[in-house]
């Protein structure tokens, strides 16, 4: 009896301990990422992840049109550097923004004209990063958004 | 014993061990069926889908042209009708578009009525930390003041998000994402008679198959081992292909940096047409739907 409770005990713990390291990523982004100014709001299809180096993962959203969006990328600090970039979600994947042109840059605001699928990919690459790092690490990606006036009159 | 327990030990050690490093050698390639994870040659890639909320769409589709009418609107006695938590969490769904059309509307005398629709069954299902008794002094303080019954729409749909992806229940959030769906087109429709009435509103309900399709690919992960939701996806791709019956040409999309970090996309934006026949096909499809899960009790199943 006395082992049937420290093997249960034990599993519980391993795997509470997996479970936690699993999870702890997944509000990332609403402690660590950029924020912009208080005229955005904030967008549900922010999300974080565990990545590692070399590692890229494309976070799939829609965006409005008559819209600005602030959208900002972070990660655990022993990252040292983050892509973003941001295409057209369509079978010739157009790039619209890349922060590798931006000094990556943490963040990017852009005015859109078009409800649309976009990809923001984030790459955590091996140039600027530690290679031999093999670590999962979290990364985030937040998306805040304001409504023009204008998009208040469509009739 | 003490070695048998060791052992195990060791076991449940390395298999913690080896779940935390994942694809630990990137060189192999495997491709997923899903779709949801690609590992190539460089590393992993991972595929995420997002939706904006009903909050969202509601704020899209809303125009001058839009009436607010609480026959519309998913009756809240209804709440205490549905039995299975699936169906109680697609009206989860419902009544919270339900609700943020109504603080769009600014209709104070229905909001606290639909709150509380919202959290008797957001209660039954274990949402109680995220609508608890501090929300609902909140609602009740605010229930004269439409922008902060609004922004509390908006806040506690993002908690409820939040605590359902930190507590690994996103099946539970596919699901009320559909019914949310499913409510906002309902709203729609249900005020446009022919394709000629209202066209502003006709073309942002044919943008909302945008974010229906990557919540159709979002729920792949959940319809293998649960029928119930396999059904729900079936009728979201049913939903799917009446939307897509509009006929609109390509946009084309020009870029252009405005400074460092900021950038502008325009389009000059293309009408939507839908025949009289298609229309008629999506109007029916969203109506049938909607009632299949808000109405289960009139119907044989």
């Amino acid at each position: 009896m006395d082992f049937i409770q420290r093997l249960v005990f034990t599993l519980f713990i391993f795997g509470g301990v997996a479970s936690a390291r699993g999870q702890s990523c997944l509000d990332f982004h609403t402690r660590t990422c950029p924020i912009p100014d208080f005229s955005y709001y904030y967008d549900q299809q922010s999300a974080s992840f565990s990545m590692k180096v070399a590692d890229t993962t494309e976070l799939r959203a829609i965006v409005f049109e008559k819209s600005d969006y602030y959208v900002s990328v972070c990660a655990h600090k022993k990252i040292k550097r983050i892509t973003l970039n941001i295409y057209e979600d369509t079978p010739e994947r157009k790039l619209l923004y890349s922060n590798s042109a931006n000094a990556y840059s943490d963040s990017v605001k852009f005015s859109n004209d078009l409800t649309q699928q976009v990809i923001f990919e984030v790459s955590i690459p091996v140039q600027g990063n530690d290679k031999d790092d093999k670590r999962e690490r979290c990364v985030g990606v937040l998306i805040a958004k304001r409504i023009r006036v204008e998009a208040l009159k469509i009739d | 014993m003490r070695r048998l327990y060791a052992q195990i030990l060791i076991l449940s050690v390395s298999l913690v061990v080896s779940c935390q490093q994942g694809a630990k050698e990137p060189e192999q390639s495997v491709v997923n069926l899903s779709d949801i994870e690609v590992t190539t040659q460089i590393g992993r890639r991972k595929i995420y889908y997002r939706f904006p909320s009903p909050n969202d769409l509601i704020s899209y589709i809303k125009s001058e042209q839009l009436v607010y009418s609480e026959l519309f609107l998913n009756p809240t006695d209804n709440a205490d009708r549905y039995l299975g938590s699936r169906l109680q969490l697609f009206n989860l769904g419902v009544f919270s578009a339900d609700f943020a059309f109504i603080t769009v509307f600014k209709n104070l005398s229905h909001a606290a009525k639909y709150f509380g629709a919202v959290e008797k069954i957001a209660y039954k299902n274990g949402l109680s930390p995220v609508f608890n008794e501090s929300l609902r002094a909140k609602v009740q303080r605010n229930q004269n003041n439409m922008d902060s019954l609004s922004a509390i729409a908006r806040d506690s749909y993002v908690d409820m998000v939040n605590h359902l992806t930190l507590s690994g229940r996103e099946k539970q959030l596919a699901i009320i994402s559909a019914g949310g769906y499913v409510e906002v087109l309902h709203l729609s429709v249900v005020q446009i008679d022919n394709t000629t009435d209202k066209q502003p509103i006709l073309a942002r309900v044919y943008d909302q198959r945008l974010g229906l399709e990557n919540l159709i690919r979002f729920m792949n992960d959940y319809t293998t081992d649960d029928n119930w939701v396999l059904e729900l996806q079936n009728d979201l791709k049913e939903l799917l292909a009446a939307i897509r019956l509009g006929e609109s040409e390509p946009t084309q999309t020009e870029t252009k940096e405005v400074s460092a970090g900021e950038f502008t996309v325009t389009a000059q934006v293309k009408p939507v047409v839908y025949s009289a026949e298609s229309y008629t096909k999506l109007k029916t499809t969203i109506l049938k739907i909607r009632n299949k899960y808000t109405n289960p009790f009139l119907q044989e199943r």
